[in-house]
């Protein structure tokens, strides 16, 4: 069957389910009929993989969806007599309307998630050149060496492959700056990293003027180098060996190629896993987009640059004129270009790098907002759908990832929208409760089935909703400011740097405990209200408990802003290296089973050798053994800091002692040697939960975080009081990204 | 064609005289009481030239009961009436809790009001008489309406109003006129016919033993025309070789004279005389009297509450404002608030879940009242939606929106009624007295509109409400196996209650046989022995069980031959009220089945004219609001609620699929309808246990109230309890939709996926699969593909 006979089938298919859902009909047969619908969703997903089933799931939702967006419109918007109940109810009715779009865009993004097959082995003569660009502002040395030691260790022809720092920190106009603590740390930074680069192989780039911030500093490395493909990695992302391998051959095989994407994968928690201590067993927030959506823009040809962990052609760059953009996420924007002059681009769903994201919820938040801004401008100065030269799926593709930055408006609708009917009696919603459970009830089912079905492996029940509500308050005035002067947002969130060994409340966490406290007071009044009132008001009812759905959001997010202390505990890597621990003059032979930036985990290979109680400072070297037949390994200096003994026997855990730069070729080496390990972590986390545990789960952090960040809230409320001044805690050395070889860290 | 010139009225009256009856002038001097409540009062001896152009039975109780009520009648005035004084006299009842310092009757005549006469609480009859300007009354047809403000003397709570009642005695009220003596002048004079004792207007269609089939057909339109033209609401046909006495009227067919002619018997009783020899002539005078319902003669007033009387009649995308049907602005400060509209939905209504009727209210409600006030709306008696009126300082509304399921109306009359409880903290405190200086608590617009959506427009068969709300055509065959006077009354009958509904006079193909095994579309009336059992069959009732239970009632009294009428003195049953027919039904039943019957039951049940349903809901919310729930309780019970919305619908979808088709009947069931679908409509039987009993239990079932409880697969009148019980139309019943539109499709086939939830999910799913598999084949055929 050829597309044209398809797609009238489809246009066949979607009249008679239109006909079938504007049908008006009574709530008591919309409850049979959406629960037979429900039942069938079930069934399917219980027995049925075929992918055709996937999308009779899709459809099945969709039509209830649509019987409850039909009902929706015709039936429940107040009327415009009453302006004080017509303009709330239109905005929520806005606001919904914005949800399920975004769901149809989404659903048509998700519709068929490519798995990519390697691409054809390209011969050894025929590679490419390849430019690495590692941009750095103000990251640790110790950092970038990683980096920079594992890009140098990719597997690649060595004449081919060159890796540049490019330096933002160390700028001629930072070193001639008139202040002379800016311009004589540049000048110490600029010989510190030169020397780095020396040590590790790289070459050391930097340019007159701090212009553009980041897309500046690439564009200036552009203008320097002459590489026909350039790699992109931000400063804590190191690459694994085996990227190149994975991405350039995607290039030969399509000419018209401008980028291959890959995942960031992260080694430590975000803000909210931390806090909420769920970095091991449940999967990282951008899984999501990593793990599904991303895949299903390849299948469109829309997979979008992410700033970095991707390899890009220069002449498509240059075409362009560069990283350039209006916007503040001109990764993107390059992209958009790009696509609308017909370049491809493709996704390689392998977790290829692996780096650090930030740990404090400021920082966090400071994150999100620029991408939320930078989106949003593009959205209002470059919208995709007038976009000359893109396709209609890739328009689609993109307004989808732009659009989805205005949840924080629909999601602060949500949330207050229950409040004007607990407090004032608006009704902004015209129903009875049977109206509603037929509907709304049954579409909020059919919502959490759907999530759970596309998303369930890469994300839990309830944790949309709470990352969404953790920034919307911050990030609805991140719109509004864009809004009001698209060029140039001013809304900021300024990285104070200050980080304390102990828990404490983030400095963005009054919003939240306001909102709690307003969220619980409308559960008190909702709760009186029903038992005062002997009319039975069951809409209140419902209401109250759309209401103690947010309260209990908003109770985990207390927990959010409650920052633990940080421990710097970065994921350990589970990886089978032979090594030989020299403790003193005696040597032990060693597995190296975990690894991580801090240090390893050995295990003797014999019984006969034991390892030692400690080692004194200084004297303990594990070498690691070599890839490279007949290198001789170098050795790295670390103390022995705990000995246990488990099931399989005597395990020594390491750690890492002043490294120099030499060092971290073999740590980079050992971490990021092979990609696999990387997947299996990631695949590893990919556990999903069920609706019901999901929630269950859901309400056992509300409880226990809600105690956390009131006992908190306390405890810094009689701070404030007690001292006359907060106790002045050290600051921190970066105020960008959390340094990571520490010395002080505990493994 | 008619004549109405004196000179011939004393040749009618020497024919009359020829055929036996008495010239003495005498009318009946006794009027006996129609409710049975009112047994034992005696009319009040008239002045023999006075005539009592008395109110007419309409389809509500004689009743104003609760604290605010109103009704209407038209009454019929002659052109002698009108020429001389008129006066208007309202004989009534109230009940003892009614205070009089704050009871007001107001009397309005063809719209001019009378000043407010006090309403004594009177447990014995008192009577009012008010002179009547010149001016007010016209000729011909006359509006007058009656309202009612009550209060309780000593009880303020609003359970208590319902103990506030005033009957209206219709025999002995009315316009009192002169012109009692004059004879018929115009064909409009036939509304002068007086009821029976049980408000049943007795037309007799006066044919000869030997009529033919097509004969009676003829007759039956003609008693359908007079039944229109007199503006009866509750029509009784009597078939009869001659004329017959006391109130009521007769329709002779074949007299002397050609053409049609009016007169009056000796005793005031209306004869319409049809006359010719062959069925033309007659059919060209029924012609002449249907001309006669175009123009009506009357007050504006009074032809606008004729046209109502038996409710509005609307249509799609139709609103009536409480204007248009008599209502006026008020001001209440009572506790409870009554209002209500009569509405007629076309034949072909398809009631169903597909869109909801309207109630814009406009009036508005003061501050204070308790937070549990509200507006109750009722429809057909069932509670529909509710509205409450819960804001503490007080609201007014020029359109709040209640909206009414249109499942809850049925085509044909339907009966919307609006109440408003509104207890307020004085009502605690009592003080009755105090309580009247009080301001008004509530206020209602009588620019209140109903609003009625696109209707759907189809019939449903099997469907007894279809065919009792009118989704009957003209030309219906009407099968009449053994006709004897009594089967052939009873048939006739039908079509006069047809008829009324639909608003015309219908012609009907009569037929002294049963039906063909094809027949098609048709009427079926008999006794249950007089008909072939293929016939009951193929309506879908077992014979043999109706053989069973009524095996102890008489046969039908054989007739050689099949002629109306028959041999020997075979007579429409006495004049019998309502208890008398109740103790005889007993009786019977008692032979029937000696054990069976529970003494103490004698009290009339449903349907009652009395309004009790109300009160019980309103005084069980009141008791189960007063104990105070601990919160536990509370959420339970939410919880409870919540889940019931929930399984209602599905065990609803179970129930209906358990259909179990018709039960037998009971030895007590004195008439069986029942209905089954044929190629072009519906085949509807109507039997009993024999012809006697058909005639006597149809004319039960007529009555207004009752008719319009008509609806199902089946229904069965029990003679005992008097009540009708149906069977439900099976939820996959074939429709038949009467505008082949697409917007009429589209709401007629939502209307059925409504009823089959089951099949519309099914529906959903299927299109969803077919969806689903479209998506992946474009989708596989698009993109990246690799």
């Amino acid at each position: 069957m050829d597309r044209l006979a398809a797609t009238a089938f489809w246009l066949t298919a979607t009249i008679i389910t239109g006909m079938a859902v504007t049908l008006p009909v009574g709530h008591e047969t919309q409850l049979v009929l959406s629960g037979m619908v429900v039942i069938g969703m079930l069934a399917i997903w219980k027995l049925r993989t075929n992918p055709v089933w996937r999308h009779v799931f899709l459809a099945m939702a969709t039509f209830v969806v649509l019987r409850y967006v039909f009902w929706r419109t015709t039936q429940t918007l107040p009327s415009p007599d009453n302006l004080i109940d017509f303009i709330p109810g239109v905005l929520l009715y806005a606001a919904e309307m914005y949800c399920v779009i975004m769901l149809a865009i989404s659903l048509f993004v998700v519709a068929d998630p490519l798995k990519r097959p390697e691409p054809r082995p390209v011969a050894e003569r025929d590679l490419p050149s390849v430019d690495v660009f590692v941009p750095t502002y103000n990251e640790d040395a110790s950092l970038l060496a990683t980096t920079l030691a594992a890009a140098k260790a990719m597997i690649y022809p060595a004449d081919r492959l060159n890796v540049y720092l490019l330096d933002d920190g160390g700028t001629e106009q930072k070193c001639r700056s008139p202040n002379p603590t800016v311009s004589a740390s540049a000048y110490a930074r600029r010989a510190e990293l030169q020397a780095l680069c020396r040590e590790l192989g790289a070459i050391y780039l930097t340019r007159e003027f701090n212009t553009h911030a980041k897309a500046g500093n690439l564009n200036a490395g552009l203008g320097n180098t002459n590489g026909e493909l350039v790699a992109v990695f931000d400063a804590d992302h190191a690459p694994a060996r085996e990227f190149l391998m994975e991405t350039v051959g995607h290039f030969a095989e399509d000419p018209r190629l401008f980028l291959v994407q890959t995942p960031h994968f992260f080694l430590n928690p975000d803000p909210i896993e931390k806090n909420l201590g769920t970095f091991a067993k449940m999967p990282s927030e951008n899984e999501m987009f990593y793990g599904v959506i991303q895949r299903g823009l390849d299948k469109w040809n829309s997979a979008f640059f992410c700033g970095s962990a991707a390899l890009l052609r220069r002449s498509a760059l240059q075409e362009a004129g560069g990283f350039s953009g209006i916007s503040i996420t001109e990764d993107c924007e390059t992209a958009l270009d790009l696509h609308s002059r017909g370049w491809n681009s493709r996704y390689v769903d392998k977790p290829l790098i692996a780096g650090l994201q930030p740990e404090s919820f400021l920082q966090f938040i400071g994150q999100r907002s620029r991408w939320c801004q930078g989106m949003m401008q593009i959205l209002m100065m470059k919208n995709p759908l007038f976009k000359s030269g893109l396709g209609i799926a890739q328009r689609i593709a993109y307004l989808s990832s732009m659009s989805f930055w205005l949840f924080p408006l629909a999601r602060m609708a949500f949330v207050l929208a229950p409040l004007l009917f607990i407090f004032f009696n608006i009704k902004i919603y015209v129903a009875n409760v049977q109206e509603f459970i037929a509907y709304t009830a049954m579409y909020m089912v059919v919502n959490v089935l759907l999530q759970n079905y596309l998303y369930g492996r890469v994300r839990w029940p309830w944790v949309s909703e709470l990352y969404e509500y953790v920034q919307s308050i911050h990030l609805s005035k991140a719109i509004l400011s864009v809004v009001l002067n698209p060029k140039k947002p001013t809304f900021n969130v300024t990285a104070k740097g200050v980080t304390l060994e102990s828990d404490h409340l983030s400095e963005l966490a009054l919003p939240f405990f306001i909102m709690f406290g307003v969220l619980s007071a409308a559960t008190v009044v909702a709760g009186w209200r029903l038992w005062a009132e002997p009319v039975d008001n069951e809409l209140l009812f419902v209401v109250g408990l759309w209401n103690t759905l947010n309260l209990v959001v908003a109770g985990v997010a207390l927990g959010v802003v409650t920052e633990r202390r940080e421990r710097r505990r970065t994921q350990r890597l589970r990886i089978q290296r032979r090594g030989e621990l020299a403790i003193g003059r005696e040597v032990i032979p060693v597995l190296i089973d975990d690894a991580s930036i801090g240090g390893v985990r050995v295990r003797p290979l014999d019984r006969a050798h034991v390892l030692p109680r400690s080692t004194p400072q200084g004297l303990a070297n594990l070498y690691v053994e070599s890839r490279v037949p007949g290198q001789s390994p170098e050795g790295i200096p670390v103390s022995l800091r705990r000995v246990s003994v488990d099931s399989e026997g005597q395990s020594g855990g390491l750690q890492f002692l002043s490294l120099e730069a030499r060092h971290f070729k073999i740590v980079a080496d050992l971490m990021f040697g092979e990609a696999v390990v990387l997947d299996r972590v990631r695949q590893s986390r990919r556990t999903g939960k069920g609706v019901l545990a999901g929630s269950g789960q859901f309400i056992q952090w509300a409880t226990r975080e809600v105690t956390r960040g009131i006992r908190f809230a306390f405890q810094e409320v009689r701070q404030h009081r007690g001292s006359e001044a907060p106790a002045a805690p050290a600051p921190s050395p970066s105020s960008q990204r959390p340094p990571v070889a520490d010395q002080s860290s505990a493994f | 064609m008619f004549d109405h010139r004196s000179p011939r009225l004393a040749l009618v009256l020497a024919t009359l005289a020829a055929t036996g009856l008495s010239a003495a002038p005498s009318r009946a001097a006794e009027v006996p009481a129609r409710d049975a409540a009112l047994l034992g009062a005696k009319a009040v001896a008239q002045d023999p030239s006075q005539a009592l152009r008395r109110l007419p039975v309409t389809i509500r109780a004689p009743r104003l009961a609760g604290e605010t009520d109103s009704l209407e009648w038209p009454v019929y005035l002659t052109d002698a009436d009108a020429g001389g004084p008129v006066s208007l006299r309202l004989t009534y009842r109230s009940a003892v809790s009614v205070m009089p310092e704050a009871s007001r009757l107001k009397i309005t005549v063809n719209g001019r009001a009378i000043e407010p006469r006090r309403l004594e609480s009177a447990p014995n009859r008192r009577v009012l008489d008010i002179e009547l300007p010149a001016a007010s009354i016209a000729p011909g047809w006359n509006a007058i309406r009656v309202a009612a403000d009550q209060r309780h003397r000593v009880d303020c709570s609003l359970a208590s109003t319902y103990e506030l009642w005033t009957e209206i005695d219709e025999s002995a009220s009315g316009l009192v006129t002169l012109g009692g003596r004059a004879p018929m002048q115009t064909v409009g004079d036939i509304a002068t016919a007086l009821p029976d004792a049980t408000g049943a207007t007795r037309i007799r269609l006066v044919v000869s033993r030997q009529a033919t089939a097509e004969e009676v057909a003829v007759a039956s339109q003609a008693a359908n025309t007079v039944a229109l033209l007199g503006g009866f609401q509750h029509p009784l046909i009597e078939v009869a070789p001659e004329l017959g006495a006391g109130p009521g009227i007769d329709v002779v067919m074949g007299g002397r004279r050609e053409g049609v002619s009016i007169e009056r018997s000796p005793e005031g009783r209306p004869i319409v005389s049809i006359g010719g020899t062959t069925r033309a002539d007659w059919q060209q005078g029924v012609e002449a009297l249907v001309a006669h319902l175009e123009r009506r003669p009357g007050a504006p007033e009074g032809l606008a509450v004729l046209g109502r009387v038996g409710g509005q009649r609307v249509s799609s995308n139709q609103s009536i404002a409480f204007g248009e049907v008599g209502h006026d602005n008020s001001e209440f400060g009572g506790r409870v608030f009554r209002t209500a509209m009569d509405v007629v939905l076309p034949a072909d209504f398809y009631p169903a879940a597909y869109g909801k009727a309207k109630v814009r209210l406009a009036g508005g409600y003061r501050g204070g009242l308790d937070p549990n006030a509200r507006i109750v709306v009722r429809v057909n008696g069932e509670i529909s939606a509710g509205l409450p009126l819960a804001l503490p300082a007080g609201e007014l509304f020029r359109d709040r929106t209640i909206g009414l399921p249109l499942f809850d109306f049925r085509p044909g009359p339907n009966r919307i009624e609006i109440d408003a409880q509104l207890p307020s903290a004085a009502d605690r405190d009592c003080d009755t007295l105090s309580q009247l200086d009080q301001p008004p608590r509530f206020l209602f617009l009588n620019q209140t509109t109903v609003e009625f959506p696109t209707l759907a427009r189809a019939t449903r068969y099997p469907d007894l409400a279809a065919t009792a709300g009118g989704a009957v055509g003209d030309g219906l065959a009407v099968y009449v196996p053994h006709p004897d006077a009594d089967s052939v009354s009873a048939a006739a009958t039908l079509m006069a209650r047809f008829s009324l509904t639909a608003g015309k006079p219908l012609a009907s193909r009569f037929q002294f046989r049963a039906p063909a095994a094809d027949a098609g579309v048709g009427l079926v009336v008999g006794g249950h022995l007089d008909m072939p059992t293929s016939t009951l069959a193929s309506v879908g009732l077992v014979p043999e069980a109706f053989r069973k239970a009524w095996a102890l009632h008489p046969g039908s009294a054989p007739t050689p031959g099949a002629q109306p009428g028959g041999n020997g003195s075979v007579r429409v049953s006495q004049q019998l009220d309502q208890l008398d027919r109740r103790v005889a039904a007993i009786r019977m039943a008692q032979m029937i089945r000696p054990d069976d019957i529970v003494t103490g039951s004698i009290t009339p049940s449903a349907p009652t004219r009395q309004a009790t349903q109300v009160g019980q809901d309103l005084y069980q919310s009141w008791q189960s609001s007063l104990h105070k729930e601990g919160w536990l309780e509370m959420i339970q019970r939410r919880l409870t609620n919540l889940a019931s919305h929930v399984a209602k619908p599905v065990v609803d979808v179970i129930a209906r699929a358990n259909d179990k088709g018709i039960a037998a009947p009971e030895s007590t069931t004195g008439l069986v309808f029942a209905q089954a679908r044929v190629l072009d409509g519906a085949l509807t039987l109507v039997t009993a246990p024999n012809s006697k009993a058909l005639s006597e239990n149809v004319a039960q079932v007529v009555d207004p109230l009752m008719w319009t409880r008509l609806a199902g697969r089946s229904a069965a009148y029990d003679t005992v309890e008097m009540t009708l019980t149906t069977t439900a139309t099976p939820a996959a019943s074939s429709i038949s939709p009467t505008v082949w539109s697409t917007a009429n499709l589209r709401l007629v086939s939502a209307g059925w996926l409504s009823e089959n939830p089951l099949f519309f999910g099914l529906l959903a799913i299927l299109a969803s699969i077919a969806l689903g598999i479209a998506t992946h084949l474009v989708v596989r055929r698009s993109g990246v593909r690799v």
